[in-house]
């Protein structure tokens, strides 16, 4: 009985003043099946970073095989240095920076930010390998 | 017989020659009752009524004693309503209307709502301007909207629609002072209201590179020195409220308001409107350095960071929510929160919006 009750009212709630992003809904007449549906936080640019990432495969300690980037710019604070006044052209200049000048002291992957440490040359092999095959 | 009926119920008009069947109105206290009666073989039938008619049967012959005996038993049921009388009021009103466009020929438009309710009226005045009107009509005239900056007084109501627009007319020839002042700040770069109407009574203009000024006048007492408020940076807005107090004592109150603004701040002249803005900038000195952009939801940027080799505008809303989202470096204090400017990462407040 409570529980009819409390549900109701519940349901009743949620359904008049919806939180942002959030839905619920009963499934059967007992109310003993719900179904919610949650809506994933929407990128808040410019108080935000914009998510970036490589098409392309790089072969980059900054970057590992998803595309995924790793620069201190696309971070909020405290971690990273994220601001709004740095837009799009900002950003996109850094990455350019970043393929030209790895950063291995911050590495997503650490064998290839091991080996730009210790072997530079085979680096640089087989980065001009791995442009040669996917950078067309 | 029959003549009396037509005295004492007007509103009932005979059907046919023999005057046996009459169709109309009854006013009884002031309300209108539909009928339509009928005099077969000596009977009087009441063939239709908007009303809950009692039921006599063959009781009356005679039309005249069945109509008083109805009228008798409305008046017994309804309590009388004060000027129910339609016809009279909107006689009034039609009359007052007419009354009206006959004689004042300088309205540049007026018309009758359908339902006579409602007059709307536009009426140009000696500087050309056009001034709107809205009057509401029940048992009197009312204005409910107009296009002059608000006044209390001009919301009472008037028994006489002339007696309302000489009271507006007065209105606008009081206000003829004020309007030329607005006009002649208007001459210089108004960045506040984007389209001024006659109701806006302050004006944000542009004095210098990233410092503007907001000009308030009082419509009704514009002969006074107008209110005045800086925004921008610090530093210069001190410069100016030096330059305020050492010079207001020359304000002359005749002068063109343009003429003394400049005089007051010590300026040569201000500074005339950017037609084009910079397009290789994404944004242009005075807007907001967050959303890039001047209007946010019709507000303009408030807030100017101290650092003087920044100076960079904001809106509060993006500047708190910039402050709210890096969290951490943000602290909360009473009404404002601290936190690092965004652009030059030093210290700024922003109040709570």
């Amino acid at each position: 009985m409570q529980k009819q009750q409390r549900l109701l009212k519940e349901l009743g709630k949620i359904s008049r003043l919806p939180p942002k992003g959030i839905s619920l809904c009963a499934k059967d007449e007992k109310l003993n099946i719900l179904e919610a549906n949650i809506l994933g936080p929407e990128n808040n640019y410019p108080f935000s970073p914009p998510s970036i990432k490589f098409l392309t495969k790089v072969y980059h300690p900054n970057i590992d095989d998803n595309g995924r980037i790793c620069l201190d710019l696309m971070k909020m604070p405290p971690k990273g240095s994220w601001k709004p006044t740095i837009g799009l052209e900002g950003l996109l200049i850094a990455i350019r920076m970043l393929l030209e000048s790895p950063n291995p002291d911050d590495p997503l992957m650490t064998d290839i930010a091991e080996e730009f440490k210790s072997d530079k040359e085979e680096y640089i092999r087989k980065a001009k390998l791995f442009t040669k095959e996917h950078a067309k | 017989m029959e003549l009396q009926i037509l005295f004492k119920y007007p509103l009932l008009l005979p059907k046919n020659h023999n005057l046996n069947e009459f169709e109309g109105y009854i006013n009884v206290q002031g309300g209108d009752y539909k009928i339509h009666v009928q005099r077969v073989n000596g009977q009087i039938t009441l063939l239709h009524s908007d009303f809950d008619a009692p039921h006599w049967g063959n009781k009356y012959s005679d039309m005249v004693q069945y109509l008083d005996a109805l009228y008798n038993d409305i008046a017994a049921k309804t309590t009388p309503t004060k000027s129910k009388n339609d016809s009279e009021h909107y006689r009034h009103v039609l009359s007052e209307y007419l009354e009206f466009r006959e004689f004042y020929i300088n309205v540049k438009e007026c018309r009758l709502s359908p339902d006579l309710t409602a007059i709307t009226m536009k009426i140009a005045d000696e500087g050309g301007r056009v001034q709107s009107l809205k009057i509401s009509v029940n048992t009197n005239f009312n204005i409910i909207e107009h296009s002059l900056p608000d006044k209390k007084e001009l919301l009472t109501s008037y028994t006489s629609l002339t007696a309302l627009y000489e009271k507006f007319l007065q209105a606008i020839e009081e206000l003829q002072p004020y309007f030329y002042i607005m006009e002649s700040l208007d001459t210089a770069w108004v960045l506040d209201p984007e389209v001024p109407t006659p109701k806006d009574n302050y004006r944000r203009i542009a004095i210098d590179h990233n410092v503007s000024l907001i000009v308030t006048v009082n419509p009704w007492m514009c002969n006074d020195i107008p209110q005045l408020q800086f925004m921008g940076p610090e530093r210069l807005v001190d410069d100016y409220h030096f330059r305020i107090s050492s010079n207001l004592s020359n304000w002359d109150l005749q002068g063109n308001i343009i003429d003394e603004l400049v005089k007051l701040l010590e300026m040569e002249t201000f500074p005339v409107k950017q037609v084009e803005a910079d397009e290789t900038a994404l944004y242009n000195t005075g807007d907001c350095c967050i959303c890039f952009s001047l209007r946010l939801n019709g507000n303009l940027p408030e807030i100017n960071c101290k650092n003087p080799s920044c100076e960079q505008f904001f809106h509060t809303d993006c500047l708190y929510q910039w402050l709210v989202s890096v969290g951490t470096k943000t602290k909360r204090c009473f009404n404002e929160v601290n936190g690092e400017c965004p652009n030059c990462e030093k210290h700024i407040s922003c109040p709570i919006p």
